[in-house]
């Protein structure tokens, strides 16, 4: 508080504290109500974690608010170290991580949950070389500073000076080079040498096909000395994040299989310069059909590993058999399964042999440029007499696809070649065939999508967008997490037949605390053929748009739904019913009731959705929304007499936070119309009275103009010709005039008519009669 | 035909023969004697009633020279009733054998005549002659009828390329009135021409032209088609071949035109035939083939019978007084074929520049850069003989010279952020930068780019798809970048003035018509590969084309899988007529300023190279030696010729063309933004780029917005003309050296050249001398340093002085102008 404030009086301390005080309320106010932001990873320190070590990492970023959870993309333990004492930094973060010793090596990813939100995925690298910060001094060749071999280096451009990485080579050593950028979705696009100390070139990388912007070389050292490795980024920016790993290792490309077969351990060999020959075993684990699967490939005595890349699939795989280049030489193969090779020479071709049964439906992929390959696999299949039977059209993806129907029983061709005649170690891939029919989901390609939620302790839920492509099923398809999970309610999960779209609607219990961090496993099952079959959610071309830099997505990073159980945050709108019940109009079985959103908090602009709950027994409620106004229709039984409620579950997302509101709306049999009559003394004739008509219409009813017709009048006693009650009025004062000579009278059946419309149908009332008696003055 | 028709046609064109007019004069010194005269051809065939033969006779002297006596020798029949000779034609008579004698100045030549089918009929191929007469008359040039649109609603196939629209106009078209078989003089077809019926083109013809005759005669005989097994020509020769050198005063040549057939038949059509002249300040020539020469120099004589062209390529010498050829210094083979030439004509090359003048124009012409003060220095101290070699070898190897040579390179492959994406742009840009560093064979260099595929990031060499978006803009682009030939005419028709034709070009399409671009997941990267399938069909005829390549004709069995290395393969071939030229040509351009053809993409018949031999001899060596681009650069730079002085003589101040002195030029805009940066040691920044980066590095225009470089030409890479790039002079480059806010800046830093040396504690005189090394590698004359100091001791501001004598340095012409 300002020092000056205790000088003063307190008299005049409290004015002044009054004065302010509206001023700290709405401060508080504006405070309760912000709603903080996810956490954001954007540094990772170090990047390289090592497999069968424990790895002290920090992270940097925004509202790594303690108490932290985290996912890895692969096995890891992992502990959150407490902040620095005193201090609840949201800036930084520290973990633990400890990785089991077969871990492969490669990219991975990890996100992190707090009591805002989900963190984006971020990329580590899971590396087996000894990982250093970016030495100093480095940006001129002759002063950097000497490094160790072998290292991986976590750094960043420096804009138009080059980074240099110096170190002391053996002649006959073969160094490698493998910069990542591209694929830990940086946008660095790096160019590398490989100097001699005085500035002599011997090698030079840019973008190495199957990369991306990615840069890899390998040189075989020419003489004892000092070399150095410059990065550079290509169009010369600055502080863009690299990571590059220099030693005696192969620069591998994939395993060979380039698919490797899920249900148990795998020995596989590797394509990529330098791996020639070189075998690992894989371990799988519970590694499921379309993993990712990274292997390393080291050299013999190797202590680092080349970073090697395949996927896991649930079928048969063979590897080519060379020389198998022309159809009598062709390596047999099975489908489904897949057929992996090597393109070993510019131009090469590749056959594999299989047979398949008339009527069955194979569908083709090829993989190989997402696997890290640069090879484009074209392939047809043929007749074993070389006619073509069908042929991959060729894509923007550069991995093709193909759909064919075994025409007869028999023995078939696979023909694989490199679309531009390429070849070479590295030029690896695998075309894979399923069998039958099927069905992808995908998240939708769209700005809105997203995959990370907050869920609201006690209210929440979140939608998921999701697109369908089928290739020859056009049965339901039943959304689903893999696993199931207690607490939610799915709603609209079902795909209908033919159906190419649907938002997938998550609904938390009351019951959801806080806390949880859950990555969801979201499949797509349907029953094909007679046999049940579950497809995982993928996200190609939604993940690209969140990972600009990967340009083939890793698995991990595809079909990833990630959300967070936390505090809820202040209630932000409330539905808000016009009028507040429906009102159906005796006789009649539908009436509508409007329905808008009520925002509870100033910056809730948006619109809610809604589901209905509770509808009785006979009664059906549907409804039109019109710029954020709902107009429910309400269908009831024509001979409707009790009072019915049904209920409106209204959600609506405000900064990332779904929120469910339940409310009961009653529904109510009325009278449109009703009308009565008073005058409470006589008639004098000669002299006129005062009579009060009174109307009431139905609630929830459109105001009309009534119409009034009296009847039972004494002889000689006559009222206004038209007798109207406005829209806007319930009562009319009428004058009844005797005349001079009206004759003294005593009548009790006098009744008022009236009449409008309700609903757009003409409605009418009668009133109850009353008396009037026309008396002679006294 | 009936006889007497015939008989009537040929009068008419020997009338017109004559009426061309014959020069009698004796062209000959005196002095000088005939050692013999040749008769071309020795023999005469007339095998048909419309055959002529033009004669050409040629007299040999005893001191070797060659004189054409076509229309000074007298040529008689000895049989009259086989052929006769009108002037130096001879024309059928009958069927048999005879002689003909031609004399000239005591010295005779016989000449055998066989005469046959006098009695069969000749009908006038409408192909053959009536279109040729059609050309030879220009109805159908392009600013003609032969336009787009035709003119006056009559429209004809530009130099008869599509006979179909001709026969259709020409017969059917506007009721059949153009022709009229049962009248033929009240045809409109020749009364247009002849004025008789107004005409918007004036009078085009006579009733005794040639062609008057031929399209008369073809209307007579019922506007027929030709059959469609009849024999087509297959090519035409002129005579006298290329090579005549002709002295002044005998600088007359009759040529004749002889058309080879497809049935083995050989015809004079030197009356059809269309002919121009190179260099009409060399020679013209006239509608019946006879050139005279104006003034000594060259000229190639273009010949264009329908789409057949050739040339014959005649040199007119002079003798000039005073003139003793000096057998200067000959360094390599460049200098003999350059001397050569420069000795039959007359002009005597320039003295070897000052060592100062080569030191600042070697650098400029291979790194494109002044050199540093030490490097002044250094050279000018040096006393080895061989230092002027030594130092072309040694800037070969700098890393400036692959960075200047990419941004010469830059221009021909349209190398912009616009046309290949920012990121393209860099990659595209190292990998030039990277061919001429590790001097990669041209030959590699131009197979890489015409056969690339794949990602235009991580195959920079596919950009040249890139850039060349469409299978046209393959033809166009590569045609004259690797052959020299500009064939955006063809797309629509035979070219004009050249012997490629519309199927040429759709022919060579079909190499590069398979390209496909897609984009890929990758941002702004393009996928370049080949489809196994799709044909081209030429857009007149529909005919499906074979890939063609000149000089081979269509390839029967092209590489399954890219027809494009099929293309590469013919390019890159030692014996290719095109390739090395275009090569060798461009860069001598580069460092003599014009091209021994000139401009140096543009080869054609009509534009011959100044020095052929020349131009074969390095070619030649181009090839022998691997296609290297440094090495044949080298032996330009080491020559004699690269080296003489800018300073005409009194024998060759109007020569522009042979190289007899080195031509002045206006510094390169990126040369010239670095000069003034290098005087004023105020180093110029270009965002984003590299501290240090020079004009002459930048990878593309399009990457830095400097409007001093704008304005002194460079340019903006949309097109793969070499002429795109202009150092004309204009208005706001005076203004950008008069007070352009560049040079401003630079001589108000606080940190430029004098300021310094001020602060150093140099006195005028040293700076004033610093100044000069550093703008034109020389000291200042006394006259320069006294004008200077003066001009210091007159203003009472020091600095403002310097800032003064530095601008006035920077507006020289020996500053601004590389020489």
């Amino acid at each position: 508080m300002h020092p000056t404030l205790f000088k003063s009086s307190p008299g005049a301390v409290m004015k002044e504290f009054r004065r302010l005080l509206p001023i700290f309320v709405g401060l508080l106010l504006l405070m309760a109500t912000t709603v903080k932001a996810a956490p954001n990873i954007s540094s990772v320190t170090p990047l390289g974690l090592q497999p069968g070590a424990t790895t002290e990492v920090s992270l940097g970023g925004t509202e790594l608010t303690s108490p932290l959870k985290i996912w890895t993309s692969f096995p890891a333990e992992v502990e959150v170290l407490p902040t620095s004492e005193g201090a609840d930094d949201a800036t930084t973060a520290k973990l633990r991580l400890k990785l089991t010793e077969n871990v492969g090596v490669g990219v991975g990813a990890i996100s992190v949950a707090g009591a805002t939100g989900v963190s984006q995925l971020y990329l580590v690298v899971i590396e087996d070389a000894p990982v250093i910060a970016e030495p100093s001094p480095n940006n001129s060749l002759s002063d950097a500073a000497l490094i160790t071999l072998p290292a991986a280096a976590q750094a960043s451009s420096s804009g138009t000076v080059a980074d240099h990485f110096k170190f002391e080579a053996k002649v006959g050593q073969v160094i490698s080079v493998d910069v990542l950028a591209a694929r830990i979705n940086s946008a660095m696009d790096p160019v590398v040498r490989l100097l001699a100390a005085d500035g002599t070139e011997l090698a030079f990388a840019d973008d190495s096909d199957g990369l991306g912007a990615d840069a890899r070389l390998q040189v075989k050292v020419p003489a004892d000395g000092q070399y150095a490795v410059e990065v550079l980024d290509s169009k010369y920016a600055g502080n863009l994040p690299y990571y590059v790993r220099i030693g005696e290792f192969p620069l591998a490309t994939t395993t060979l299989p380039a698919s490797v077969q899920i249900g148990g351990d795998r020995d596989v060999s590797f394509s990529g310069a330098g791996a020639g020959g070189l075998t690992a075993k894989v371990v799988l684990g519970t590694t499921l059909a379309g993993d990712e699967i990274r292997a390393g490939a080291k050299i013999p005595n190797g202590t680092i590993s080349g970073f090697a890349r395949a996927r896991a699939s649930s079928g048969v795989q063979t590897v080519e058999t060379e020389p198998n280049d022309e159809i009598p030489q062709a390596t047999t193969a099975a489908f489904p399964g897949g057929a992996s090779g090597v393109f070993q020479q510019p131009g090469d071709k590749d056959y594999f042999k299989f047979n398949a049964k008339k009527g069955q439906r194979l569908r083709f992929s090829g993989h190989s440029l997402k696997l890290g390959s640069p090879a484009v696999v074209n392939f047809r299949i043929l007749k074993t007499d070389g006619s073509q039977l069908a042929a991959a059209p060729i894509n923007p993806e550069n991995e093709f696809l193909v759909a064919w129907s075994v025409p007869e029983d028999g023995e078939y061709l696979l023909e694989t070649s490199e679309l531009l005649q390429r070849g070479g170690d590295e030029y690896a891939y695998v075309v894979e065939s399923a069998v039958g029919n099927s069905f992808t989901l995908t998240l939708k390609n769209d700005k809105a999508t997203r995959n990370r939620f907050v869920v609201d302790e006690g209210k929440g839920g979140f939608q998921v967008p999701i697109t369908v492509a089928r290739d020859g099923y056009a049965g339901p398809i039943t959304i689903k997490s893999k696993t199931e999970i207690p607490g939610v309610t799915w709603h609209n999960n079902v795909v209908a037949k033919d159906g190419k779209e649907i938002t997938l609607l998550l609904e938390f219990s009351t019951e959801t605390k806080a806390g949880d961090f859950v990555n969801m496993e979201i499949v797509g099952e349907a029953e094909i053929d007679g046999q049940v079959t579950q497809v995982p959610l993928t996200s190609r071309d939604w993940t690209r748009t969140q990972f600009g830099a990967v340009t083939y997505p890793y698995s991990f990073l595809q079909g990833v739904v990630q959300y967070a159980t936390v505090p809820a945050i202040e209630e932000f709108f409330e539905p808000k019913f016009e009028p507040e019940a429906v009102y159906v109009a005796r006789g009649e079985t539908t009436a509508t009731i409007q329905m808008s959103t009520a925002s509870k908090h100033k910056d809730f602009k948006g619109a809610l959705s809604r589901m209905f709950e509770d509808v009785p027994e006979g009664i059906t409620v549907a409804d039109k929304a019109d710029k954020g106004v709902h107009t429910i229709t309400v269908t009831v039984p024509a001979d409707l007499a009790d009072e019915k409620a049904f209920a409106v579950k209204a959600y609506a997302e405000h900064a990332g936070h779904l929120q469910f509101v339940k409310r009961s709306v009653p529904i109510k049999v009325v009278d449109p119309l009703s009308v009565s009559i008073k005058l409470e003394v006589a008639i004098i004739p000669g002299a006129s009275q005062k009579a009060l008509i009174t109307i009431v219409r139905a609630p929830g009813s459109t105001a009309e103009v009534i119409t009034l017709t009296l009847a039972g009048l004494p002889d000689k006693v006559t009222v206004p010709a038209e007798l109207t009650i406005a829209a806007d009025q319930t009562e009319l004062e009428v004058e009844i005039i005797a005349a001079a000579d009206a004759a003294v009278a005593k009548t009790d059946g006098i009744t008022v008519s009236a009449k409008s419309k309700y609903a757009g149908k003409d409605v009418s009332a009668v009133s109850a009669a009353i008396a009037v008696e026309v008396k002679a003055a006294e | 035909m009936q006889l007497g028709k015939l008989r009537r046609t040929y009068v008419l064109i020997i009338t017109g023969m004559l009426l061309g007019g014959w020069s009698t004069n004796s062209l000959r010194a005196a002095d000088v004697e005939l050692d013999r005269i040749e008769v071309y051809p020795a023999e005469v065939q007339l095998t048909g009633v419309r055959e002529q033969a033009q004669l050409l006779v040629t007299g040999y002297y005893v001191d070797g020279s060659i004189q054409d006596l076509t229309r000074v020798a007298t040529i008689t029949t000895a049989n009259a009733d086989v052929a006769i000779v009108k002037g130096s034609v001879a024309y059928p008579q009958a069927d048999g054998e005879g002689s003909l004698n031609v004399e000239f100045e005591g010295k005779t030549a016989p000449v055998k005549v066989v005469v046959a089918n006098q009695q069969e009929p000749q009908p006038v191929s409408f192909l053959y002659d009536t279109l040729a007469a059609l050309s030879k008359n220009s109805c159908n040039a392009g600013a003609c009828h032969g336009s787009p649109s035709g003119k006056g609603g009559f429209r004809l196939s530009l130099r008869a390329f599509d006979p179909k629209l001709d026969e259709l106009t020409l017969i059917r078209e506007d009721f059949g009135r153009r022709t009229n078989s049962l009248d033929p003089d009240n045809s409109l077809l020749l009364l247009k021409p002849l004025m008789k019926v107004a005409h918007g083109g004036g009078r085009q013809i006579r009733v005794d032209d040639p062609a008057y005759a031929v399209i008369r005669d073809w209307i007579e005989e019922g506007c027929k088609m030709d059959v469609a097994d009849a024999a087509r020509p297959v090519k035409i020769e002129v005579y006298p071949k290329s090579g005549r050198v002709l002295k002044k005063p005998a600088v007359q040549q009759q040529l004749s035109v002889w058309a080879h057939y497809s049935d083995g038949r050989v015809r004079d059509v030197t009356p059809l035939a269309v002919y121009s002249s190179s260099d009409v300040e060399v020679a013209d020539v006239d509608r019946n083939g006879f050139v005279e020469g104006l003034k000594r120099g060259e000229v190639a004589v273009v010949v264009r019978y329908l789409e057949f062209i050739e040339s014959s390529f005649i040199t007119f010498v002079e003798e000039v007084e005073d003139f003793v050829w000096n057998d200067p210094q000959v360094n390599n083979y460049v200098d003999v074929a350059v001397d050569q030439k420069l000795k039959q004509l007359k002009y005597l090359p320039s003295d070897l520049c000052t060592d100062e003048e080569f030191v600042r124009r070697v650098y400029l012409d291979v790194i494109g850069i002044l050199p540093s003060l030490e490097e002044v220095t250094a050279f000018a101290e040096d006393v080895d003989p061989a230092k002027r070699a030594k130092i072309v070898d040694r800037l070969l190897e700098r890393p400036e010279y692959s960075k200047f040579w990419a941004l010469k390179w830059g221009d021909l492959l349209r190398l912009t952020s616009g046309q290949v994406t920012n990121e393209g742009v860099y990659k595209y840009y190292r990998w030039v930068e990277r061919s001429f560093r590790e001097n990669q064979p041209y030959d590699e260099f131009a197979t890489e780019l015409l056969t690339a595929t794949g990602s235009t990031f991580s195959n920079p060499a596919a950009n040249f798809y890139r850039t060349s978006k469409d299978m046209n803009d393959c033809v166009e682009t590569i045609s004259q970048v690797f052959l020299g030939a500009r064939l955006q005419c063809a797309k629509c028709h035979n070219h004009p003035f050249e012997r490629w034709t519309q199927d040429n070009y759709y022919g060579m399409a079909a190499f590069f018509n398979r390209v496909q671009r897609t984009n890929t997941k990758r941002t702004n990267e393009m996928f370049i590969y080949v489809s196994q399938s799709g044909e081209v069909t030429q857009p007149r005829t529909q005919q499906k084309m074979k890939p063609w390549v000149p000089g081979q004709g269509d390839i029967e069995n092209p590489n399954a899988f890219d027809r494009r290395l099929d293309f590469a393969s013919w390019l890159t071939k030692p014996d290719n007529p095109f390739f090395a030229k275009i090569e060798v040509n461009r860069i001598w351009s580069q460092v003599f300023g014009r091209g021994i053809v000139e401009p140096a993409d543009d080869f054609r018949d009509t534009n011959p190279p100044s020095n052929a031999m020349l131009l074969d001899q390095l070619a030649k060596d181009f090839v022998e030696n691997g296609y290297d681009r440094k090495a044949i650069l080298a032996t330009i730079l080491k020559s004699r010729t690269y080296q003489t002085s800018y300073q005409p003589n009194d024998f060759n101040e109007d020569d522009t063309k042979y190289f007899s002195h080195y031509q002045p030029r206006l510094l390169s805009a990126e040369q010239l933004l670095d000069a003034i940066c290098h005087v004023t040691q105020v180093a110029e920044t270009f965002g984003g780029l590299p501290a240090g980066t020079k004009a002459t590095h930048l990878p593309a225009p399009d990457l830095v917005n400097n409007e001093f470089l704008k304005i002194f030409g460079q340019p903006e890479r949309q097109t793969v003309c070499a002429c795109e790039r202009t150092n004309e002079s204009n208005l706001s480059m005076a203004i950008q050296f008069f007070n352009g806010p560049l040079i401003y800046n630079k001589l108000k830093s606080e940190t430029n050249s004098f300021r310094r040396s001020m602060t150093d504690g140099k006195d005028n005189s040293q700076i004033i001398t610093l100044l000069y090394n550093l703008a034109v590698c020389r000291n200042p004359s006394e006259t320069e340093l006294k004008a200077s100091l003066d001009h210091i001791a007159s203003k009472e501001d020091r600095v403002e002085a310097l800032e003064d004598i530095c601008w006035a340095i920077l507006n020289t012409n020996e500053f601004l102008f590389q020489h």
